[in-house]
């Protein structure tokens, strides 16, 4: 079923939006009640600014769902690849400005503009995105930067809290406005006694393929369980018959310097 | 959103007012005139909020400037940042209950949007103290903790800030 307009063009990884938009449908009807396991298709609709992952929702008037879609988002709606919209045509469009548009992001960004609202060709490729729970850790680390956990961000912070007393004598020093707000953030999230078993704890999970975002997630998060960890860290169920025992034992490890709160 | 411990060099420019000064005063000047750039340039998109500096690691050869006098300094130092990424599991505080969603604060950051779509069963409930109700009888009202997942995030050039996305899509996710 072609989506309205017609305006569909087809990717460059082969897929006809024909084939999607039935596979697509299959995948909407009968599972209203369920949202979180779909795949959804989203349609992108690209903003001015610069951004990673957001996605804007297409109008609902566009969609074209049979049945009750128990949200906007799963209806008649599809991704717009990064590459087809690479080519930089920009023509003026204007995302309807309501935060309420914002759609799932996925790991396509959009970089081109396409016209709202089926009034302009746009160039559609749907591909199946990643439901919104296995969305994975994507940090990338900035060259000269060294990842540091919540906790030893508190340790260091703490120190420079105790010496702004001394330095705030003089009028002229000044500190960043979110330093106080990043020092209650990380006076509220500190778990453990000090940083530093922590950290030597969360080292042993390195070799079992753990990178370092995801042992920086595990120590920010303090999970309970395992379940917890695999659930808020999709990207370790792939190595999951490697690295469940060394992290079940890191957390009782964990357990043992957490301060009693 | 995550630490990241950064070593960055920036130009420092100082007015011949504070050259007059013996050596250990300048280089307080200096340091005094990097905190300032520091405090004032809030954020980067490539490293994030900039939280502090945590030290001074060289301070180059001054350049002088021909026509005004000032002299700028290459500073080298280490500092503290924090930037959101995707994926990354957060906790923050409710700020804002609307229609479509919920206005979230954590840390630095203060617009972090969880649309109504994102929050699984809850439903807006409104009133002169509007909440979002589940099912369970789980409210998010304003101050609740929420902990979510960071689905994206945009760099706003112009207030020099982060607007992040928020779902409670997932297990271990929602009211604390």
């Amino acid at each position: 079923m072609a989506e309205k307009g017609g305006k569909n063009f087809s990717s460059e990884k082969g897929k006809t939006p024909s084939n999607l938009a039935a596979s697509k449908e299959g995948s909407l009807k009968g599972k209203d009640s369920v949202p979180v396991n779909k795949t959804r298709h989203i349609q992108l609709d690209d903003s001015d600014s610069e951004y990673e992952g957001f996605v804007d929702e297409r109008s609902p008037a566009s969609s074209k769902a049979s049945g009750k879609a128990s949200s906007d988002l799963k209806s008649g709606k599809k991704k717009v690849s990064f590459e087809s919209l690479k080519t930089g045509r920009k023509t003026s469009f204007e995302t309807p400005a309501a935060k309420g548009d914002w759609g799932k992001g996925g790991k396509d960004f959009n970089a081109g503009k396409a016209g709202g609202k089926g009034s302009l060709p746009r160039a559609t490729a749907v591909k199946p995105r990643l439901t919104e729970i296995e969305l994975k850790l994507e940090l990338e680390l900035p060259k000269n930067a060294r990842l540091l956990m919540d906790c030893e961000a508190a340790e260091i912070l703490q120190e420079i809290e105790e010496h702004k007393t001394i330095l705030s004598e003089d009028p002229k020093v000044k500190f960043p406005e979110s330093f106080n707000k990043v020092l209650q953030y990380t006076k509220f999230g500190s778990h453990y006694i000090n940083s530093q078993s922590a950290r030597k704890v969360l080292e042993t999970l390195k070799i079992n393929g753990v990178n370092d975002g995801e042992i920086c997630m595990i120590g920010n998060i303090c999970p309970e369980t395992v379940e917890e960890v695999y659930a808020l860290l999709p990207s370790l169920k792939v190595n999951k018959h490697k690295n469940e025992e060394p992290i079940k034992e890191v957390l009782a490890s964990l357990a043992k310097v957490k301060t009693s709160k | 959103m995550v630490f990241f411990e950064v070593e960055m060099q920036w130009n420092v420019l100082i007015s011949p007012t504070e050259l007059d000064a013996k050596g250990l005063l300048l280089q307080k000047a200096i340091i005094v005139r990097l905190m300032e750039e520091f405090a004032s340039r809030k954020a980067s998109k490539e490293h994030g909020y900039y939280v502090a500096v945590t030290s001074l690691n060289s301070i180059g050869e001054g350049k002088v400037r021909g026509l005004t006098g000032d002299v700028l300094f290459p500073v080298t130092f280490s500092c503290l940042t924090q930037k959101p990424a995707k994926g990354e599991i957060l906790q923050g505080s409710v700020e804002k209950i609307l229609k479509h969603g919920i206005f979230l604060k954590s840390g630095p950051m203060e617009s972090i949007f969880l649309p109504e779509k994102m929050m699984k069963d809850y439903h807006y409930v409104a009133g002169e103290n509007p909440v979002f109700l589940n099912d369970k009888h789980s409210k998010l009202e304003k101050d609740t903790i929420v902990r979510f997942k960071v689905l994206g995030f945009k760099w706003l050039e112009y207030d020099r800030q982060f607007q992040l996305l928020a779902t409670l899509a997932g297990d271990f996710l929602g009211p604390i």
